[in-house]
């Protein structure tokens, strides 16, 4: 923000600078002003410490509420929920992506003690490709099917909404 | 039949997911965190595209369409 606002009187600016210069009157009439923006180095994304004043949770948790409370009015298959899980997801995926979210300083490497995430991970993901490849879907049914008739239910639809748009941000601010 | 049996290995799924989570948390664990393993894999770029950050957050975000709007 400092380098996109950053002024200074043109007998003041260096001589090898790097600069974009905007000509025209400044409001005290003194001259031109020279703007430096290219010449100055782009701020790294806001760590998790350096919040905004929208990016805390007295904020953002009650947002997702109202979020989730909406989303679980809308059945699966409609325009309604289509356009809601796109618009949400696609803002919080810009946020994610622009580093506009603070963010927890990552490790740098992991033990590899991490190998334990795949024991849940393959047990999963053998389980879902198993019922996957089945027809009969009653006896072999996937997570999504066993999950749509709980996902019918407007407080759990709308708790699992919540879930999801919680761990979304949990992610954007890694 | 089989039916019990597939809720039963995505209970144990769960209840695995669970025990590890648990076990990241301890005192002095070595294991990392799931969120700490997201953004080790959030960190992976190729040239100056994200890749991880990318496939992470696009993950979630079919997630989310595929059990609230599919």
């Amino acid at each position: 923000m400092a380098a996109k606002t950053a002024r200074c009187d043109r007998k003041h600016a260096m001589p090898n600078e790097r600069q974009g210069t905007i000509r025209g009157f400044s409001p005290s009439q003194h001259g031109e002003r020279v703007v430096t923006i290219e010449g100055m180095e782009q701020p790294p994304p806001a760590s998790a410490e350096a919040v905004g004043a929208w990016d805390r949770p007295l904020v953002v948790v009650p947002l997702f509420i109202l979020i989730a409370a909406v989303g679980g009015l809308f059945d699966s298959f409609t325009l309604s929920a289509n356009l809601l899980v796109l618009a949400v997801g696609g803002t919080l995926i810009w946020i994610g992506m622009t580093g506009r979210a603070g963010r927890k300083p990552a490790l740098a490497r992991v033990d590899r003690q991490a190998a334990w995430w795949f024991v849940p991970l393959l047990i999963f993901a053998f389980v879902e490709l198993l019922t996957f490849g089945q027809k009969d879907t009653v006896n072999w049914p996937t997570l999504s099917l066993l999950a749509d008739p709980v996902l019918d239910n407007y407080l759990a639809r709308s708790a699992v909404y919540f879930g999801w748009l919680t761990a979304f941000w949990g992610l954007i601010r890694r | 039949m089989s039916r019990v049996i597939v809720i039963g290995l995505f209970l144990l799924s769960a209840l695995a997911l669970a025990m590890v989570g648990w076990m990241s948390r301890r005192e002095g664990s070595k294991i990392p965190t799931l969120g700490e393993l997201s953004g080790v894999v959030m960190q992976y770029e190729v040239g100056k595209v994200p890749i991880g950050r990318v496939a992470v957050l696009g993950f979630w975000w079919w997630v989310g369409w595929h059990f609230f709007a599919r």
